[in-house]
C-alpha cells in the first residue's frame, strides 16, 4: 500500500468542508479524507495497478496546482478553488482512475468551481463541480446527441460515476480506434 | 437581417478574453486526434452572465480584438451573436460596465 499526500496550499480564507457535508460516495477502494484540516489523502491499495496509481498521481498534483491559485487568477475576478469544489473533484479523479491514457483534463473556473473534461475525436465528457462541491455529468457524442445529463441528488452520486465510467469506456475505444 | 445599433445587438460577432493561455488551463488536447479545443469552462457565467464584447464598437472606435485582453498571453474566443441565439440565451447590451472594464464602455452580457 503506498499513500498518495494530497496537501493544497490553500489561498481560501475559510475551509469548512467537512467529510459529512458530502455524504452518498460510494466507499473507494483507496480514498480516506482526513478532513478537518488541508489535506486529502488518497491511500492506494496493493491492489492498484501501477500504471493506475501514476495516472491518479498526476491528475492529483494537477489539481493541487489548481488549487494554489489566489482570487483574480483569471485576470479578473476569478476565485479560488472552494475547498468542497476541490473535495469533490478530487473524489471524481480518484473514482474514475483508469489505467490507460485518458486522463481529465482539469479547468478551473472563476466560479471557484473546477471541471473535468475528456475529448476524444469530437465525443466528450465534462463534469463541472461547482463551488459548493456539487457535480453536473455531461456527455456528449461526435455528433452532437446528449447521453448524459445528470446532476445528482445529495448523497447519490453512485449513478453519474457509473455513467460516466461506461462513457469514458466507450472513449477508450474510440480512443483506439482513430488512433 | 438585423441592423445592429448600439442599444440592438444583430448578426454581429462577439468577442469573449480567454485567460492564461500560457497555462493552456481552458485548452484541452483530444485524446485521439491531437487537437486543442477551447473548454466550455471559459464560458462559465457568474451572477449576472458572461461579459463579452462587441466587435462592431471596437471597430467604430477604431480598435481591434488586442482592446480585449489584459495580458499578452490572454487569447480572445469570437462567435456569432446568432450562435449565441441558436441555443436559447440572449446578447443584451447594457449601459453599466462592471468594475476594473476595458474603457470600452458598450460591453453586453449573455443572460442564461
Amino acid at each position: 500500500m503506498s499513500i498518495i499526500d494530497f496537501r493544497p496550499t490553500y489561498t481560501t480564507a475559510s475551509v469548512t468542508a467537512q467529510d459529512d457535508a458530502q455524504p452518498g460516495w460510494p466507499s473507494a477502494e483507496m480514498l480516506s479524507d482526513e478532513r478537518p484540516g488541508l489535506a486529502l489523502r488518497v491511500v492506494a491499495q496493493e491492489s492498484m495497478p501501477a500504471l493506475r496509481e501514476r495516472n491518479l498521481r498526476r491528475v492529483l498534483a494537477n489539481l493541487e496546482r489548481i488549487a494554489t491559485r489566489r482570487r483574480g487568477w483569471d485576470g479578473a475576478d476569478g476565485l479560488p478553488l472552494a475547498a468542497d469544489a476541490l473535495t469533490t473533484a478530487a473524489r471524481l479523479v480518484v473514482h474514475l482512475s483508469r489505467e490507460d491514457e485518458l486522463l481529465p483534463h482539469l479547468v478551473p473556473l472563476p466560479t471557484g468551481g473546477v471541471q473535468l473534461e475528456w475529448h476524444v475525436a469530437g465525443s466528450s465528457l465534462e463534469i463541472e463541480v461547482d463551488r459548493r462541491g456539487r457535480p453536473h455529468f455531461l456527455a456528449v457524442t461526435a455528433n452532437g446527441d446528449v447521453t448524459l445529463d445528470h446532476e445528482p441528488a445529495p448523497g447519490r452520486i453512485e449513478l453519474g460515476l457509473e455513467k460516466a465510467r461506461r462513457f469514458l469506456d466507450d472513449l477508450a475505444v474510440r480512443m483506439r480506434v482513430v488512433r | 437581417m438585423t441592423q445592429p445599433t448600439d442599444d440592438c445587438i444583430g448578426d454581429e460577432t462577439l468577442l469573449r478574453r480567454i485567460p492564461d493561455l500560457d497555462r493552456a488551463d481552458f485548452f484541452p488536447v483530444d485524446h485521439a486526434t491531437g487537437e486543442r479545443r477551447l473548454s466550455s469552462g471559459a464560458f462559465t457565467p457568474d451572477h449576472d452572465g458572461i461579459s463579452i464584447y462587441r466587435e462592431l464598437l471596437l471597430t467604430r472606435a477604431g480598435l481591434d480584438t488586442r482592446a480585449v485582453v489584459r495580458d499578452p498571453l490572454n487569447a480572445v474566443a469570437a462567435l456569432p451573436a446568432a450562435t449565441v441565439r441558436s441555443v436559447d440565451l440572449d446578447v443584451v447590451p447594457t449601459h453599466s460596465p462592471p468594475p476594473r472594464s476595458t474603457p470600452i464602455r458598450d460591453w453586453v452580457q449573455r443572460t442564461p
